[in-house]
């Protein structure tokens, strides 16, 4: 592949999928300027692997591979900072979402104190719209996984509204 | 309880999955399942909506195109290094390689001839050793151990200095350079028939 090739497919990736993988990452980790950031890495990633990538599974999911796996980093390397308290999250930046209405900005914060795990796979499912066997496909495990993770996750979040009164009394 | 059972059905029955009629069946009838459907139906809406709230992004394009410049700047740099250092490295390498064999090539012990060695005509051992190098020679026999710096291009070693017993000796000769490192290591056996001053008479 030549490199202006490279640089179109790219270009052509960027603008099909950087502003789903934005607000994928803004949901996640819940800070706009650290989800820019690694929307970046992603596509630089893709960048550097382009020329490897021989198309056995559609770019979409090549890319969400990609990106799951910057996320873990992402989160892997915070925890890791937190645990020798190098670097001290500011309140303002840990809140750093837009607030939508009500219910979105409660949704946000179930996000925030949902496990990983079971994050991934409700936004790979609701936000992406994949299917629990794609889903299966990019996270490496088993479609019987992800559909628990799923059900967990589900239930997470409707246990999360209902302590907060969503649903009325 | 049996709505636990069921409960997993309940998210796949509104999101329009098909389900087993028993569950159904069990749903239609049952008030706790309806109230716990309620709340799904609720969560769903929210979750659905999710697509809706996105933030319109800034344009990540100029960013990314500038990272890559630099990551291809950093690449043919690196490239470019490695082109003169690798040769580099091949040579220092291959001068490494030279020296260690020149060294173990020129450092020679040529002994005495015979195994059984008549004192006082003495145990000499001639070392051939490179110009201009610092060794030091370690003679070990059973009696003594000694260390022996040597400089120059042919030394000879007196092994009767040691005013060693008549029989039957091992001589273990280690050769170290100038940091230590040994370079050679050998053993030999020597039959001394005689005490230096004369005091024994050869009896085989």
């Amino acid at each position: 592949m030549d490199d202006y090739k490279r640089t179109k497919k790219l270009e052509e990736f960027m603008n099909l999928y950087s502003r789903k993988i934005f607000n994928f990452f803004n949901y996640a980790i819940g800070n706009k300027e650290e989800a820019k950031d690694l929307v970046q890495d992603v596509f630089l990633k893709v960048y550097k692997s382009l020329p490897k990538f021989r198309g056995d599974s559609s770019p979409y999911t090549w890319i969400y591979k990609i990106a799951i796996n910057t996320l873990r980093n992402y989160i892997r390397q915070k925890k890791i900072k937190k645990i020798f308290s190098l670097e001290k999250i500011p309140e303002e930046i840990q809140m750093g979402y837009d607030p939508p209405s009500r219910p979105h900005s409660l949704l946000y914060d179930a996000f925030k104190e949902m496990p990983q795990d079971l994050k991934e796979v409700i936004l790979l499912y609701y936000y992406e719209e994949y299917g629990t066997k794609e889903i299966s496909e990019i996270l490496d495990i088993p479609e019987g996984t992800v559909k628990s993770r799923l059900y967990r996750a589900r239930e997470f979040i409707k246990n999360y509204f209902e302590k907060r009164g969503i649903y009325g009394v | 309880m049996e709505c636990e059972k069921y409960k997993e059905f309940l998210w796949d029955y509104l999101e329009g999955k098909e389900i087993p009629y028993e569950v159904l069946k069990h749903i239609e009838n049952c008030n706790f399942c309806l109230k716990e459907m309620e709340k799904i139906k609720k969560t769903l809406e929210i979750l659905n909506n999710l697509k809706e709230n996105l933030i319109e992004p800034y344009d990540i394009k100029e960013d990314v195109f500038e990272e890559i410049e630099k990551y291809e700047r950093l690449r043919k740099n690196v490239k470019n290094f490695s082109l003169i250092t690798t040769p580099v490295f091949f040579i220092f390498l291959l001068f490494i390689m030279f020296n260690f064999y020149k060294n173990k090539k020129a450092i020679e012990i040529i002994y005495p001839e015979e195994a059984q060695v008549l004192i006082p005509e003495e145990v000499y051992f001639t070392f051939k050793i490179p110009k201009n190098k610092n060794f030091v020679v370690q003679i070990d026999t059973n009696d003594i151990t000694e260390n022996i710096e040597f400089f120059g291009e042919v030394c000879f070693f007196d092994a009767s200095d040691f005013e060693m017993d008549p029989g039957y000796h091992i001589f273990k000769i280690s050769i170290f350079d100038e940091k230590g490192k040994i370079i050679k290591k050998v053993e030999k056996t020597f039959y001394l028939t005689n005490y230096k001053s004369g005091e024994y008479a050869y009896s085989p």
